[in-house]
């Protein structure tokens, strides 16, 4: 593809049609994975009504919006709620949110401010800092780094809180200039130094981020060349100013949209970012751009990137229409590596290959078949393959394996994977069943079987 | 389905002529290297008490139940037992009978790792002992094979008995109407042995011995632990040793662990009565040859071990007991070591200080009496209009006076702490007549931030107390100093049990309130745990706190008799 055309929008064509893959592709991308329904639908549509669907989201259910607030209620997650409730209540958004995108891009840039409950302590906090960066999750990144300076949970997770008049703490420059806006570079030892005197006197009163005066370094700074007495606010608007911000975001975006193993040359990332900037820092048109694109369909970015575990987890839910609860899952994505709002360092997780090791991998075998057994307590039968199967009106073992190939894979598999797959459930039917098992026990077993297979083949391991 | 039957027809011909004569009691069949042995004389009427609990039937239907009941796994098992009922033509209870009507014992041997278990049937049917073994086998054979497992049932034989095994981990094998099963080979031709020499030469088990000493019969289950082998371990001496060197563990299990090193096993049982269960600990090993220090616990002879508990309206725990801490500061040089006795010594020295005109340390607990009962109790009405984040119960104190001096010093120490409390946190000091007895209160202002207690936890407590007789009472709530001075004035219950030096009892039902206070964060984590939504999370919450309200009390008792150490559980259901 040349790269003039790279972000027009894709329009399908004889030698590169919309098919169900490119669905597939979308719907892990921009979201965790689609259900039959949504891939059956996607591919009648076509591309344009998919994505403004994907974009705009449908609105939340009474319901869904009624139990996510009570269960984030003060009375429900107090500040020491422990970790797994606060981890599961997200989990249950990203399963359950009309609208994933918001969801996916929240959990993007909750990962860019890789802020951890470890250290933060506080589930009130969190909360809090998740509110801020949903809701601009799609919107104004400049009000979102604006927001972050007095966001609690960032204040206590990068000292801001302790940071006073005669006595400032460099962190929160540090990482405001290195991971959140610039990257290394881009600033001097200097300007962090300087910009660090603005943030000081940021206290937390009545969860709120506010400033007292009397601890806060009033006098002159000089960032950036620029001289002021400048406040928090004024330093996040000098760095959204310089030339290396939307080059570094749009960077970071597309390394989690499109590929984090292709290093884009600054050719196609310019024209985004001239437009991010342009557009007054607006994630949702440039989130819109990278989605519609040549590039984003180019068959090089089709399974260019590693799943991570919650994606993993969420696939497979949302494939097989369950409702496994988050609790237990939230504690199953400890163990392949992810536990949300508590990344591993202000650098937040590597992702890509770093999501797959020996113990990762076992993991990942060991929750799908956790998930799709029915013989776990911990999830039960609310995620059963053989029960998706049965309410879709799969007849027999080779229409349940197409079915489930469709589902998690659009059904592109190589060959030999296919017939290992057609060969177990074959040998399974010679198998001797204990005697006390009905003919329905057997085939649900098969079909349980079968699933889990399915989904410990490399290729569902990517997204 | 008929080719399964020719099979396991075919099984239970090839097993049907085992030798050996019926070992009626399933102790006769357990070596005595055993060390812990679980006994069950009537598996049945051990089942059918529990399963036929009001409580067991209303728990089956809890919804947070039923993952697990409707969990593959058990759906199997429920396939099975239908499936072997169907089998060996009888139901559940009557296949008990069948199978295991002359006793079910398991054993255990510590030592190695992992410890060898045996587990015996002592059935009253031959020949459905034997079609019910040959089920087994082929089920297990057929279970393996499903799994794809390289293990197969093995068989082979010792002094004409067929033992089957699969891997190295289950044999088992089968003498008359008697079903051995073991982790361990050796274990179980023990045991094979131990079966046939019974029935030529009866033995008894140290565990019948021991069991029918201390325990009355009729028990629905009983254990026996062999103390003799287990004080022979060096864990167990290192830590029997280490005791009375260690001051904590003799201020909190002193006596318990004192007998236990005394005693050469312990028994415990298991019985039905008639509104729940006991379960009976008995220790042979009593007052007789304790301790000096353990004094502490135990009172002379003649003397209440405890006062009864209190009970006040809306009461979830209650618990009474005796400890002298007159008797630990009058020796403490001897039964306080290092840090220990320097920090309480600097502590008698530092309150008179910090709190100006309270008495010393030493000085009140030589005058504290030694009977203390403690209480948690529900709020009517919560103390305070605004709410804490964590709302806790109301809890209360009684104490005894050994020297009637004790309760104006008390006074004057909590008047002393109450003043603190008025300079440091702006509470406000108030008096409240009770029946004649002036109830002295400490209130935290409502409209006042206190920046070290955000989530307002304060709004749990109005501390109070109160002299009434020769106790004194310290409660954390007007309203519970009100009810525990309504309970000192009245009489002493005529039937009132003094002999235990513990007495505790919880109240379920009440404890169910408590529950209800936390019912938010439990809705979350039905709504998170189990993907359900609110409206029937909130459902499976109420249901569950309805559950708890029907489970009534446990109370335990404690006593030391001269010659034993007593345990006493009670479950009573209809006690609410």
């Amino acid at each position: 593809m040349t790269l003039p055309n790279a972000w027009a929008a894709y329009e399908p064509t004889a030698a590169n049609p919309w098919d169900r893959k490119k669905v597939g592709h979308l719907y892990r991308r921009a979201g965790f994975g689609a259900t039959i329904a949504e891939l059956d639908a996607g591919e009648k549509a076509g591309p344009g009504p998919t994505l403004e669907r994907l974009l705009n989201g449908a609105p939340e259910a009474d319901d869904f919006t009624r139990t996510s607030a009570f269960m984030a209620s003060e009375r429900s997650m107090p500040p020491g709620a422990p970790q797994g409730r606060l981890s599961a209540w997200w989990l249950d958004r990203m399963l359950k949110s009309a609208h994933p995108l918001r969801e996916k891009m929240t959990l993007f840039w909750q990962n860019h401010f890789a802020t951890s409950n470890a250290k933060v302590m506080n589930a009130r906090y969190m909360l809090g800092q998740y509110q801020l960066v949903q809701k601009h999750s799609l919107g104004s990144f400049s009000e979102l780094l604006t927001g972050m300076g007095t966001d609690p949970a960032m204040m206590v997770w990068l000292d801001t809180i302790g940071s006073t008049k005669g006595n400032p703490n460099e962190n929160y420059a540090r990482e405001l200039m290195e991971l959140f806006s610039l990257g290394i570079g881009h600033y001097t030892e200097k300007d962090i130094r300087e910009a660090a005197r603005a943030f000081t006197g940021y206290e937390i009163q009545k969860s709120t981020g506010a400033l007292n005066r009397r601890q806060h370094d009033d006098t002159e700074k000089r960032v950036f060349g620029q001289v002021g007495k400048f406040q928090g606010a004024d330093i996040a608007k000098l760095c959204l100013e310089q030339p290396a911000c939307p080059q570094f975001l749009v960077r970071k975006l597309y390394a989690f949209l499109i590929s984090e193993s292709h290093q884009p040359p600054a050719e196609l990332i310019d024209p985004l970012a001239v437009e991010y900037r342009k557009s007054n820092f607006d994630t949702g048109q440039l989130v819109e751009t990278m989605l519609r694109s040549n590039h984003f369909f180019a068959p090089e970015r089709y399974r260019a990137k590693i799943k991570s575990p919650v994606e993993f987890v969420c696939g497979i839910v949302k494939g097989l229409e369950g409702s496994a609860g988050a609790l237990p899952l939230a504690e199953a994505l400890e163990g392949l590596g992810q536990v949300l709002f508590a990344p591993p360092s202000v650098k937040g997780w590597d992702g890509g290959p770093a999501w797959l090791n020996a113990q990762t991998l076992l993991g990942r075998n060991n929750l799908a078949l956790a998930l799709t057994s029915g013989e776990d307590n911990r999830f039960g039968t609310r995620c059963d393959p053989a029960a998706v199967i049965q309410k879709h009106e799969v007849k027999d073992d080779a229409a349940a394996l197409k079915w489930l190939l469709s589902v998690f894979l659009q059904d592109d598999v190589p060959d030999a994977a296919r017939e290992r797959l057609t060969g177990y459930l074959a040998t399974a039917k010679d198998v001797k069943y204990p005697l006390y098992w009905s003919p329905t026990d057997v085939s649900n077993h098969r079909a349980r079987a079968v699933a889990h297979l399915v989904l410990t083949l490399p290729e569902f391991q990517l997204n | 389905m008929r080719r399964s039957r020719f099979i396991f027809t075919l099984l239970a011909v090839a097993l049907l002529p085992a030798p050996g004569l019926d070992a009626a009691d399933p102790l006769d069949s357990i070596p005595a290297s055993s060390q812990v042995v679980l006994v069950a004389e009537n598996p049945r009427k051990l089942a059918e008490a529990i399963t036929g609990l009001e409580a067991f039937q209303k728990a089956q239907k809890l919804p947070l139940l039923r993952d697990i009941y409707d969990s593959t796994t058990a759906q199997r098992a429920y396939q099975l037992l239908a499936f072997v009922e169907s089998e060996l033509g009888a139901k559940w209870p009557e296949l008990l009978d069948q199978l295991g009507g002359n006793g079910v014992a398991a054993a255990l041997e510590f030592g190695t790792d992992p410890a060898p278990a045996l587990l015996v049937l002592s059935g009253t049917d031959e020949k459905q002992v034997t079609r019910a073994m040959a089920l087994a086998v082929q089920v297990l054979d057929e279970e393996y094979a499903r799994q794809g497992a390289k293990e197969r049932v093995n068989w082979s034989k010792l002094k004409s008995v067929d033992i089957a095994a699969i891997g190295s981990d289950l044999h088992f094998a089968r003498i008359g109407a008697t079903v051995l099963l073991s982790n361990k080979l050796e274990k179980l031709k023990a045991a094979i042995e131990q079966t046939q020499a019974s029935q030529d030469r009866p033995q008894t088990h140290p565990a019948r011995t021991d069991l029918a000493k201390v325990l009355p019969k009729g028990a629905l289950a009983s254990l026996w632990l062999n103390m003799t082998a287990v004080k022979a371990t060096q864990e167990a001496k290192d830590f029997f040793a280490g005791t009375r060197g260690d001051f904590l563990q003799t201020l909190v299990l002193g006596c318990t662990i004192d007998c236990l090193s005394r005693a050469d096993f312990v028994a415990a049982g298991l019985y039905a009565e008639p509104t729940g269960f006991r379960l009976r600990v008995r220790v042979p090993a009593g007052r007789d040859g304790l301790w000096d220090d353990l004094a502490l616990h135990v009172p002379p002879v003649g003397q209440p071990g405890s006062l009864p508990p209190l009970a006040p309206p809306g009461t979830i725990a209650s618990h009474s007991f005796h400890l002298d801490a007159g008797y630990m500061w009058k020796h403490r040089d001897r039964m306080i070591t290092g840090d220990t006795l320097r920090d309480l010594e600097k502590a008698e020295k530092d309150v008179s200080r910090i709190v100006p005109g309270s008495a010393k340390i030493g000085e009140l607990l030589e005058m504290w009496g030694p009977y203390h009962r403690i209480v948690v109790v529900n709020h009517d009405v919560r103390p305070y209009k605004k709410e804490p984040a964590l709302k806790l119960p109301a809890f209360g104190y009684v104490a005894t006076a050994r020297d009637k001096r004790f309760l104006t010093s008390i006074q004057t120490t909590l008047s002393a702490a109450g003043v603190l409390g008025v300079l440091q946190f702006g509470m406000k000091a108030a008096e409240h007549d009770v029946d004649g007895i002036t109830l002295t209160a400490y209130r935290f202002p409502e409209n006042k931030e206190l920046p070290e207690d955000p989530d307002g936890l304060r709004f749990n407590f109005e501390p109070c107390f109160a002299v009434v007789g020769d106790e004194v009472v310290m409660a954390s709530t007007v309203e519970l100093g009100k009810k525990l001075i309504a309970e000192l004035k009245k009489p002493r219950p005529a039937r009132a049990n003094t002999k235990p030096i513990i007495q505790s009892k919880l109240y379920v039902a009440a404890g169910a309130a408590v529950l209800g206070e936390f019912a938010d964060p439990l809705i979350t984590d039905v709504v998170l745990g189990r993907g359900v939504g609110l409206a029937e999370a909130r459902k499976e919450i109420a249901q569950l706190v309805g559950f708890i309200q029907t489970l009534g009390t446990i109370q335990g008792e404690l006593e030391i008799t001269a010659k034993e150490y007593r345990v006493d559980l009670v479950w009573s259901l209809f006690d609410r």
